[in-house]
């Protein structure tokens, strides 16, 4: 090992102290400086899907018409820091005045307001100086948003799990609510959910979020764009039955050959309650493009939960020719998953769009549906010229509305993935999705000795796959 | 993201990130993503040919690399994680790019560079919301790219580039080709991968110099994905008119609404030409009326009853031309050499080794100028340039009709040139008109820009613009809004007059408001350009190619303009009063008494 070089430091796995920006030996990380922690008390990641009160809105699909739902984008007090000690201190209190404190619309870019600089770079990091390590994060010259939120919990949502959502945060946060630290989140471009049930009362409650414009993350999220921090997605709180639907994992294979469809669906189910449950129902049924039922699973599922545990029931069937997915053709089906207690009554229902579809690379060819695939792609960024990363739905329509115009069938999500409204739309229209993860560190030479990509995996690594998958 | 996506149809493949290298965490990542998922590939761009990417994810390949590509993947196909950027005016060679990459077997298709320009909108100093990119923010000294954000096929307020018709084209999924066109016999090949062509009507048109004269629908083509066919289009035979060319125009578009496409919207297009220009009608020029000279110390000054035309000796141009009491010129007819350079000329080095082009108009010098009477309808003057330091040579002549038509001739030559000199960006003419002439029509390419090497998808037709109101569609400013193929064109005023510019037989042209195209270096905005209160027309024979696939990468030899040997190239232009005039005039052609042989006083 070189001793007087920041190389071999980081080849030796003492790289932790030298990623996180020059601290030294004995001082604890911060969690926005440790590689190792990408999240606290974060839920685990499961697949994107949203869950009604019953059968007429989970077949309408839109979550801002169930009561279980409540958007929290708007107008939040914001205070900006340039500095990491220019933070106020307890701004998360339930007695701190924000009466002075500026408002910012959330989501948004803070530099697309004014507070600090936006930085266009293509495979540099803006804070790399000519006299700090490539890979030093700034500390002391950190820059931090602190934003605070009055928010309302209705009556009918007592006995129910409270999830707040933040659909994507640059680049890393605290949360309070009600003055008590909730949980951390690293990851700009993926959601990050808390379940803040024990936190919350019915009325009025605030929550405080601290966003750090500079984390360990930013050395894989070096990405060939402008350098923006913020609340960059929707925020939003669900409240779920204590017995839930956590996540759903489907398969939906087409074999060819045999004109078969082949679905495999895979509940997790969670039982939040204190007590065990028992002769609870989980019902699905399929529901084809043109509106009709086609598969009412004969094997209504009756499953027990012990109290604060979590298992899976399966359901596999297949359906003899089914209408096949492909960009060309964008036939979706529906599944409805139907939860209810042991007295029958629905708990909620959550409706999954489904495409039957088979991928593979054989005998040298990427196929689809057991044809050669031809893509005729582009590159794709979140990007608005007036709010920056922040992108709404219209803006994201007319690109793929573009796109379609000018026969392009595939996008690729360069540099890390897109919200989840931009998938549901892929599936809907038809385009074929290379899902990329927000790894990109060209700030960091390619070579074998200093790539995240080598290193060793008490070092930059680990916490990386969990964060693909999560 | 696994987790949050694993349902979506659409998702095809997980990639595990870009430009991060490869070693043990993308192996382990790899290994983990193909046990939790079997049911999609993984890719992963960094890994080049190591074993950890189902499919091998090229950024930005050279073609050369990819000859033998196929036998180094190991079984596995290439798609192109990213192929071209559009930075500016750029994505030049495009479809024989694309053509030689799909000719591999083992190559799928890929992905073109960023959708999108990348430019904030913000108020800056003194300045409202004004677009801006790399560098214009915060001081000097801080890190950035500067317009490298600008690389996208739409604008930043999602506004199609016109690379992006190019694109649509490449794209189409439907090819065209002539077996015998005469007869209406087509070849036509399905390129969808699962649909047959039934959602599709072809309308077809027989255009006569842009006009439609025949047209019909074929609505139940047959054809299944992959699969080829001939097809037959009922043209009904005619008899050619003098100065008629003939286009066969195929539109394929859509019966019904499909998800985000709206019912009628074309899929794909295609042209051919049916009958190349008939022969026009020739004008009998001794039977003009007769042209007055009047030589003056620095001028001559021709005219009949209804034109008058000044020529300034000293400066070789035409300093006024007036038809019917109207003033068409502000200033003449002027050798251009120069385009404003593109972010690829600059990124190749290609700009600052063409530096002597920049002011070689402003360098130029008339040698001599003579007149020479030729009969009592044609006078011709001819004007010598010469390009210092290097003695490029130009000659001009003005071949002066007595119905107010003047054909030039211009010549351009190397012979007493001793060094080698760059490739010439633009050999042209560049003239200004008052800046109510700036109705432009033209049959040509259109409707958006092209360039020799960039133009497939601009189809033949009759086209309007205002020039004054065009605007400048790269943030950086540089060459833009040129229209090739142009068999005429013509700037007029509201009440119809102006002048008509006829190829002879093809010109390209461009037509703005904005400064003279030299020095827009100086501007780092097209905001900032200063429009003007007249009209730059650029009537050129050609144009360099614009940049290709790459960033770094000169511009293809074959789209160079070499200046080491000679090139020539005439245009008539034509006083016109009503715009019904400019079809009937666009089909004359004048005898070709007006040929050199003009003698050259000392």
């Amino acid at each position: 090992m070189r001793m007087g070089s920041l190389i071999g430091l980081i080849k030796s796995g003492l790289a932790i102290g030298l990623l996180c920006g020059g601290w030294a030996w004995a001082q604890k990380k911060a969690d926005w400086q440790n590689p190792q922690v990408t999240g606290i008390h974060k839920m685990a990641a499961r697949s994107s899907f949203f869950s009604y009160e019953n059968h007429n809105l989970a077949l309408k699909a839109k979550p801002g018409f169930s009561r279980f739902y409540q958007p929290l984008n708007g107008h939040w007090k914001f205070y900006w820091a340039e500095k990491l000690h220019a933070r106020e201190d307890y701004f998360y209190r339930t007695t701190f005045d924000d009466f002075s404190w500026d408002s910012i619309a959330v989501p948004a870019n803070w530099e697309m307001h004014h507070y600090g600089i936006p930085f266009y770079l293509n495979n540099r990091y803006e804070f790399a100086r000519p006299d700090t390590a490539p890979t030093a994060v700034p500390v002391a010259t950190n820059q931090v948003g602190q934003y605070r939120k009055y928010f309302h919990i209705p009556r009918s949502w007592s006995g129910r799990s409270v999830w707040l959502t933040f659909g994507s945060v640059s680049s890393a946060f605290y949360l309070w609510v009600n003055g008590l630290k909730v949980g951390y989140s690293q990851g700009s471009k993926l959601p990050a959910t808390f379940d803040i049930s024990e936190y919350v009362q019915p009325g009025r409650n605030v929550l405080a979020v601290e966003v750090y414009r500079w984390s360990d993350g930013s050395l894989l999220e070096c990405h060939d764009s402008w350098r923006l921090s913020g609340i960059e997605r929707e925020v939003y709180l669900e409240a779920r039955p204590r017995v839930h639907i956590s996540d759903i994992s489907v398969r939906a294979g087409l074999d060819v050959q045999q004109q078969l469809g082949k679905l495999e669906v895979e509940v997790t189910l969670t039982n939040e309650l204190s007590k065990a449950i028992q002769q609870y129902w989980l019902e699905a049924e399929l529901i084809d493009p043109d509106g009709w039922n086609v598969i009412d699973f004969a094997t209504n599922q009756m499953f027990r939960l012990e109290s604060k545990s979590q298992s899976a029931v399966v359901f596999a069937e297949s359906l003899p020719a089914p209408m096949p997915w492909t960009a060309e053709t964008p036939h979706l089906y529906t599944l409805l998953l139907t939860l209810r207690n042991e007295a029958g009554e629905v708990l909620e229902v959550v409706p999954v769009k489904i495409g039957f579809r088979n991928v593979e690379v054989h005998n040298g060819k990427l196929l689809l549906n057991g044809k050669p695939l031809s893509l005729r792609g582009v590159n794709y960024q979140e990007h608005d010229p007036h709010t920056g990363h922040v992108l709404t739905e219209a803006a994201l329509r007319k690109d793929l509305s573009l796109m379609k115009q000018h026969n392009i069938n595939a996008i690729r999500t360069k540099g890390h993935p897109q919200s989840e409204l931009f998938y549901e739309l892929c599936d809907q229209y038809g385009f074929y999705v290379i899902d990329e993860a927000n790894i990109e560190s060209e700030g960091i030479p390619f070579a074998s000795d200093q790539t995240p990509g080598q290193q060793t995996p008490v070092a930059a690594g680990t916490p990386r796959p969990p964060q693909t998958h999560g | 993201m696994v987790e949050r996506d694993k349902n979506h149809p659409s998702v095809i493949a997980w990639s595990m990130g870009t430009d991060a290298g490869n070693g043990v965490n993308f192996y382990r990542m790899y290994e983990w993503l193909k046990g939790y998922d079997p049911s999609r590939p993984v890719l992963y761009e960094q890994a080049g040919l190591e074993w950890n990417t189902d499919v091998v994810f090229l950024q930005h390949p050279a073609l050369e690399e990819l000859d033998e590509i196929g036998e180094k993947t190991n079984g596995r196909p290439v798609v192109l994680a990213e192929c071209g950027y559009n930075w500016g005016n750029a994505l030049g060679g495009l479809d024989p790019f694309w053509d030689s990459l799909m000719a591999k077997p083992v190559v799928q298709g890929g992905f073109l560079g960023p959708w999108k320009d990348e430019a904030l909108m913000l108020d800056v100093n003194t300045l409202d919301s004004v677009l801006l990119y790399g560098g214009d923010i915060g001081p000097d000294s801080l890190p950035h790219d500067s317009n490298f954000c600008l690389k996208g096929l739409v604008s930043s307020a999602q506004v199609p580039h016109p690379a992006l018709k190019e694109v649509k084209h490449l794209f189409q999924p439907v090819k065209v080709a002539a077996l015998n066109v005469k007869k209406g016999r087509i070849r036509i090949e399905n390129r969808y991968d699962f649909r047959p062509l039934s959602h599709l009507a072809l309308y077809w048109q027989v255009l006569a110099n842009g006009v439609a004269r025949q047209s019909g629908t074929v609505l139940n083509l047959q054809l299944e994905p992959g699969a080829a066919d001939t097809l037959e289009i009922p043209i009904a035979p005619f008899s050619p008119q003098a100065g008629q060319e003939y286009v066969l125009d195929l539109s394929f578009q859509l019966k019904q609404e499909d998800g985000l496409l709206p019912q009628g919207h074309e899929v794909a297009r295609a042209q051919f030409i049916l009958r190349e220009r008939y022969k026009p009608e020739v004008v009998e020029t001794k039977g003009l009326p007769e042209l007055l000279v009047r030589k003056q110390k620095r001028t001559w000054i021709i005219s009949t009853d209804e034109f008058s035309l000044t020529f300034d000796r000293d400066k070789g141009t035409i300093t006024s031309y007036r038809y019917k009491g109207d003033e068409l010129l502000q200033q003449g007819f002027a050798p251009f050499f120069l385009r404003a350079m593109t972010d690829m000329d600059r990124a190749s080095g290609y700009a600052a080794e063409a530096q002597m082009w920049e002011d070689a108009h402003q360098r130029m010098y008339v040698r001599k100028a003579c007149l020479e009477k030729v009969h009592d309808a044609l006078i011709r003057i001819g004007v010598e340039y010469l390009v210092p330091p290097h003695n490029v040579r130009c000659r001009l002549i003005y071949a002066i009709f007595g119905s107010g038509d003047v054909v030039l001739d211009y010549r351009l030559d190397f012979e007493k040139v001793k060094n080698p000199l760059p490739a010439i960006p633009r050999i042209g003419m560049h003239l200004q008109m008052a800046p109510d002439y700036e109705f432009v029509k033209w049959y040509g390419r259109g409707p958006h820009e092209s360039y020799s090497n960039r133009k497939a998808g601009a189809q033949l037709g009759i086209f309007t613009q205002h020039a004054a109101t065009v605007r400048a569609p790269y943030l950086r400013p540089q060459a833009f809004g040129c229209k090739t193929d142009v068999r005429w064109l013509s700037l007029t005023n509201n009440s119809g007059k102006g002048l008509l510019i006829s190829g002879m037989p093809l010109v390209s042209f461009t037509a703005n408001a904005y400064p003279l195209e030299s020095h827009w270096d100086n501007y780092r905005h097209n905001w900032e350009l200063p429009l003007q209160d007249a009209i730059h027309l650029y009537i050129d024979l050609a144009q360099m190619g614009v940049g290709g696939m790459q960033p770094g990468r000169p511009v293809d030899k074959q789209w160079l303009l070499p200046a080491n040997q000679p090139y020539r190239y005439h245009f008539r232009i034509t006083p016109v009063d009503v715009m019904r005039e400019v079809e009937e005039l666009s089909v004359q052609d004048f005898e070709k008494d007006w040929m050199p042989g003009i003698k050259m006083e000392d």
